[in-house]
């Protein structure tokens, strides 16, 4: 196994407090060493890292990959590149695919289509429920064996308070989360953007706040009484923030994640009928966008998550009331938000990475997103501070449901490693490959370059001796 | 008709109200006023749009407003087409994308439409070359029926400014109140919404209205009174317990008249839930001017079509 050095790059990793000129040096998928200076010669090969900053790969627990069943607008090998192309290395996507995730065979699927397209690594969430229709449970214990990694309904929500108490209860004694769209269906109805003068302005069916909030506390009460973990998905009402922070305060085991559309967009973006400000949980107020970003700040929400949700452009080109919910966004989200909240001074970078990385691997309580020595080698590589505008040729998804085309942005991802390999490089920024001549220059006068140079001409890949002559 | 020398109004399509400015108003009003003038006379009808094509593209029925529609373009002397087209609530957008081709291919310079879908012609009018009319969007916008409706309360008090106007029933699923409420409020109107909190939810007053729950409170003093279709498949939804109900508290009967202006006039954009809305010795009155709409529809609706050509000529 070869030997690569990110060199001279600024490491933030909040797992470890670092903040930093940093490199770190990586073999056989696993980070091997991380220093102040690491010497050129003890690579294989070397990742120029000036001037970028590297943080430990992304973790996203809330995507919708489509695949099996909606290839159109999604697969799992088109959406892992959309999430290494957005600085991921680690996600989780929902079981709401045809068929629906709710088989040891439907997870193992999965997980080898992710393992055989070799981008990242890839968690399935499998259902709740059989057939996601909320009556009976599925075989949580069979399903973890298999290789999920929680539980979720997600899109079509238990209503049956009964069925969630023993989803809690039981999922409890295997120690997994139950991810839970909050949504009362009844409430919501055949609602298609947030209740409030702008619906009414546009004469567009309204969900109401409370069919989220209602749920939240529902589901809350039902973790108190099962000692369960109750993780709530995609918190997007002041109400419901109240009612994370209420249970929070008494103790019990619940989580709760915000998308990046909900801390930045409000139900204004519906105004002209864009479908692509068509969502679950639909976009609300300014108030709540406020209270979601407070509560991000005072740790109520543990965790940004995207709830990247493809559809194709056939089906989001249409009348408001008849396009799908969602929107894709892994791509975007840490150019937005950088752009939105660090270039802005509202957070830190650490804040922003630490939601990224080691907030949503607690949900998980995984030690996933750290770059100490001994880690998988999930590194991300960022250009941070050059204003560019964020185009279709960013995405890597099948699927353009994107709202931010066209936004100026002020980061940029430039590069993926997932367990040490290449998963995204950016070709604006290393137009000619990840490792580039000057690892020559440095490892030609260094005295253990000789050596090295055999290693790599036995290892099979061809990039290797990439500038070597 | 005579051409006017300036003009406010420039617009390709006639999409809403709410974009609408005071003056651009007050113009077709103004317009639409020379329009009825034509169809009073014996030959009703007049040159001005020979030789151009409107097509009347409805996706939900309504013989009322197509019929009126038709008639004000074939007054101005042009060819009418009627699309009716029922469509599936999944294929929505697709149907009415697919129809533009047909549509452009046919030469047409005016899209009147109808869609169940709230904002289905701003979706619309950007992918076409004609001008695009709405007669109806979801429950969004009718902007003809209330640019007819302030016409029938110019004709009765001279002005729209200062009238009080009441609005009575469903307004939260009415297409007719949102635009009445954009184009009263713009003209200076004092506008009052009637009706149980589930139809009429205090959201409306963000928009410079008052909201209020009994006929008694909401009419008093009320010039104009303004009373909406109520569709019986809301009772399905549970907004209101039963027609019974509805017409024992927002009926209009003649005893409840008397808390509005003596010379409050009553109107009510059709079709008319007979002793329902109002009892028939309302719907008897003179002061109750439903039909004077329906005529005045025709000379708005011809004022828009003129007027949207002008906009297109002079660009």
């Amino acid at each position: 196994m070869p030997k690569v050095l990110i060199s001279g790059g600024t490491v933030v990793d909040p797992s470890q407090g670092l903040n930093g000129k940093h490199d770190v040096l990586i073999e056989g998928g696993r980070v091997m060493d991380i220093q102040r200076t690491i010497p050129r010669g003890a690579a294989d090969r070397v990742i120029e890292a000036e001037g970028l900053l590297v943080a430990p790969g992304f973790i996203d627990i809330h995507t919708h990959l489509r695949e099996p069943g909606g290839g159109g607008a999604e697969t799992i090998e088109s959406g892992s590149a959309a999430a290494a192309a957005g600085g991921f290395t680690t996600i989780m996507c929902m079981p709401n695919t045809n068929p629906v995730c709710d088989t040891e065979t439907g997870v193992q699927y999965v997980v080898s289509r992710a393992a055989s397209v070799g981008g990242i690594n890839v968690i399935p969430v499998a259902c709740i429920t059989r057939g996601m229709k909320g009556e009976e449970i599925t075989n949580f214990g069979k399903l973890l064996n298999a290789g999920a990694g929680a539980f979720s309904d997600d899109g079509r929500p238990v209503m049956n308070a009964e069925i969630m108490r023993r989803a809690l209860e039981y999922t409890r004694m295997l120690g997994v989360p139950i991810f839970e769209h909050c949504e009362d269906m009844n409430l919501s109805s055949n609602g298609v953007m947030n209740e409030g003068r702008t619906s009414i302005r546009l004469g567009l069916k309204g969900i109401p706040r409370t069919s989220e909030s209602t749920m939240v506390a529902r589901n809350a009460a039902l973790a108190a009484a099962t000692g369960g973990h109750i993780h709530i998905c995609h918190v997007s009402t002041r109400e419901s923030v109240e009612a994370i922070r209420e249970a929070r305060r008494n103790g019990v085991h619940i989580t709760a994640e915000v998308s990046p559309h909900h801390l930045t967009m409000t139900e204004e973006a519906v105004i002209g009928y864009d479908t692509n400000a068509k969502m679950k949980p639909p976009l609300c107020e300014a108030e709540d966008r406020d209270a979601l970003i407070a509560a991000l700040v005072d740790g109520t929400l543990d965790c940004i998550a995207t709830d990247h949700a493809p559809h194709s452009a056939n089906s989001k080109e249409n009348v408001f009331d008849a396009a799908p919910f969602g929107i894709i966004g892994m791509e975007t989200s840490f150019p937005l938000l950088y752009t939105e909240f660090v270039a802005t001074r509202r957070w830190s970078l650490e804040f922003l990475i630490e939601k990224m990385t080691t907030g949503p691997a607690s949900v998980m309580g995984a030690k996933w997103g750290s770059l100490r020595a001994g880690s998988d080698a999930d590194v991300t590589l960022i250009r941070l501070g050059e204003e560019y505008e964020f185009t279709r040729r960013h995405l890597r998804s099948r699927s353009v449901n994107c709202p931010w085309l066209g936004t100026r942005m002020k980061a940029r991802v430039a590069a993926t490693l997932s367990r040490g390999r290449e998963a995204f490089v950016s070709p604006e920024l290393y137009p000619d490959g990840l490792f580039s001549a000057p690892a020559l220059t440095f490892s030609a006068t260094d005295a253990g370059a000789e050596p090295t140079l055999k290693k790599k001409t036995k290892s099979k890949k061809k990039k290797s001796g990439k500038g070597r002559d | 008709m005579k051409t006017k020398a300036k003009s406010s109004f420039a617009r390709k399509d006639l999409l809403g109200i709410e974009e609408l400015g005071r003056a651009e108003i007050i113009e077709i009003l103004d317009t639409a006023r020379s329009c009825k003038e034509v169809i009073e006379r014996d030959i009703k009808s007049v040159p001005i749009l020979r030789g151009k094509t409107v097509v009347n593209l409805f996706f939900e029925n309504s013989t009322r407003t197509r019929t009126s529609f038709e008639l004000a373009a074939r007054r101005l002397s042009a060819d009418v087409i009627n699309f009716d087209i029922a469509t599936s609530s999944v294929a929505k957008g697709e149907a009415l994308l697919d129809t533009v081709e047909t549509i452009q291919a046919l030469g047409a310079n005016y899209i009147v439409m109808r869609h169940s879908s709230s904002g289905a012609p701003h979706f619309l009018a950007p992918a076409v070359r004609a001008s695009v009319i709405n007669a109806g969007d979801g429950e969004h916008e009718h902007p003809t029926q209330a640019l007819l409706d302030a016409f029938t309360i110019r004709e009765a008090f001279g002005s729209v400014e200062g009238r009080r106007v009441a609005i009575v029933g469903d307004i939260l699923h009415s297409r007719v109140a949102r635009s009445n409420i954009f184009l009263l409020k713009k003209l200076g109107a004092e506008v009052t919404l009637i009706g149980p909190p589930t139809l009429v939810p205090n959201t409306f007053e963000h928009f410079g209205v008052r909201v209020v729950h009994t006929l008694k409170e909401g009419l008093r003093d009320a010039d104009v009174i303004y009373l909406l279709r109520i569709q019986m498949e809301r009772q399905r939804t549970n907004l209101f317990p039963s027609v019974d109900e509805y017409q024992l508290l927002y009926g209009l009967t003649s005893e409840r008249l008397a808390y509005a202006n003596p010379r409050a006039i009553v109107m009510h954009p059709g079709p008319v839930n007979r002793g329902v809305e109002l009892s028939r010795d309302v719907m008897a009155m003179d002061r109750t001017l439903i039909a004077e709409q329906v005529t005045n529809g025709v000379a708005v609706r011809m004022a828009v079509f003129y007027m949207l050509q002008g906009a297109r000529e002079n660009a």
